[in-house]
């Protein structure tokens, strides 16, 4: 299943006693047609959350909280480029206001970069690429990105979920 | 001998040097947060240290920050102490001599708040901070955290 959910909901504001049978075609009812979030947006969200409000110094020198635009970029890059089933993926912030996005798997190691909103330095290492690995630098097409991370869904690739 | 004072702009900001005071083999310490911590299958703890550990700032003089063991022992302070105040936090280490042979700069950049603070200048390109990654050692090492993952 593809986690689509119908359902009706009646919004009269009169008494309804338990057990009442409501027709779908009444003119109260609404039908709510709502997606299944994917399962790695939960997690990200709250991570990114925590993450433009890290402390001042939060790595032991001056630096500051991951950015809002960085971060909402990262959520609309990740929308974009993620499947329902991809594993969440880690968030580690940098010294000034970017983010690194990274999964690894047995297989694959995935980083981008976001130094900016459109400012991305993706990088990829497979046992095609060897250990140099594949770098891109990317702004808004993130076609590439969207294949590596199909791979990740790969049984010999699937990497360990992470708590973001 | 404490170190000597380091060369600044016009606007009192240091600008980046290889500080003559800072030996080939003296220790520069680099602190790692849990922050840093990512999960990795190939960790032989199931945790690695990420890449982005080692980055310059986009901002001010543009270098990585790091602490000068010889100017916190010059101090009279015990390092570990040091980089672990005033929160507990991880920290590796590199001989000087090693990161100006990969082509960085390693100077002194003393801040209020930290007067053994140093500063790491260079192209941090992924490649070197791979590198880094690889040739770092624990100066306070955090459990179940691997710095080596065999790839």
């Amino acid at each position: 299943m593809n986690g689509i959910i119908i359902g009706a909901v009646v919004g009269s504001p009169a008494f309804q006693p338990p057990g009442a049978v409501h027709p779908f075609h009444s003119p109260n009812a609404r039908t709510l047609i709502t997606e299944r979030p994917a399962l790695w947006r939960g997690p990200t969200v709250a991570r990114l959350d925590y993450l433009c409000r890290l402390p001042v110094g939060w790595n032991g020198y001056r630096a500051g909280p991951v950015s809002f635009n960085v971060a909402h970029f990262a959520l609309r890059l990740l929308d974009a480029v993620c499947g329902p089933e991809t594993p969440a993926p880690s968030l580690v912030p940098g010294s000034s206001g970017d983010l690194q996005i990274e999964w690894h798997s047995q297989t694959i190691d995935i980083e981008l970069h976001i130094i900016a909103p459109n400012v991305v330095q993706a990088w990829r290492e497979t046992p095609e690429t060897g250990e140099d690995g594949q770098e891109v630098p990317l702004t808004i097409d993130f076609t590439e990105v969207a294949q590596w991370i199909k791979t990740l869904a790969e049984p010999s690739s699937a990497p360990i979920e992470t708590a973001a | 001998m404490p170190l000597s004072k380091p060369p600044r702009d016009a606007t009192g900001e240091v600008v980046p040097h290889n500080h003559e005071g800072i030996m080939q083999t003296d220790r520069i310490i680099r602190r790692v947060s849990e922050e840093h911590f990512v999960p990795d299958p190939k960790a032989a703890t199931g945790r690695r240290v990420s890449s982005l550990a080692f980055q310059a700032s986009t901002i001010g003089n543009r270098g990585m920050s790091v602490d000068i063991e010889s100017s916190i022992v010059e101090a009279g302070i015990d390092p570990t102490t040091f980089v672990t105040t005033p929160q507990y936090i991880g920290s590796v280490w590199f001989h000087a001599g090693y990161l100006r042979s990969e082509g960085f700069l390693v100077g002194y950049d003393p801040l209020p708040e930290n007067p053994h603070h140093g500063e790491v200048w260079g192209n941090f390109t992924k490649g070197l901070r791979k590198k880094l990654l690889k040739v770092a050692q624990w100066f306070v090492e955090i459990d179940n955290v691997d710095l080596h993952v065999a790839s």
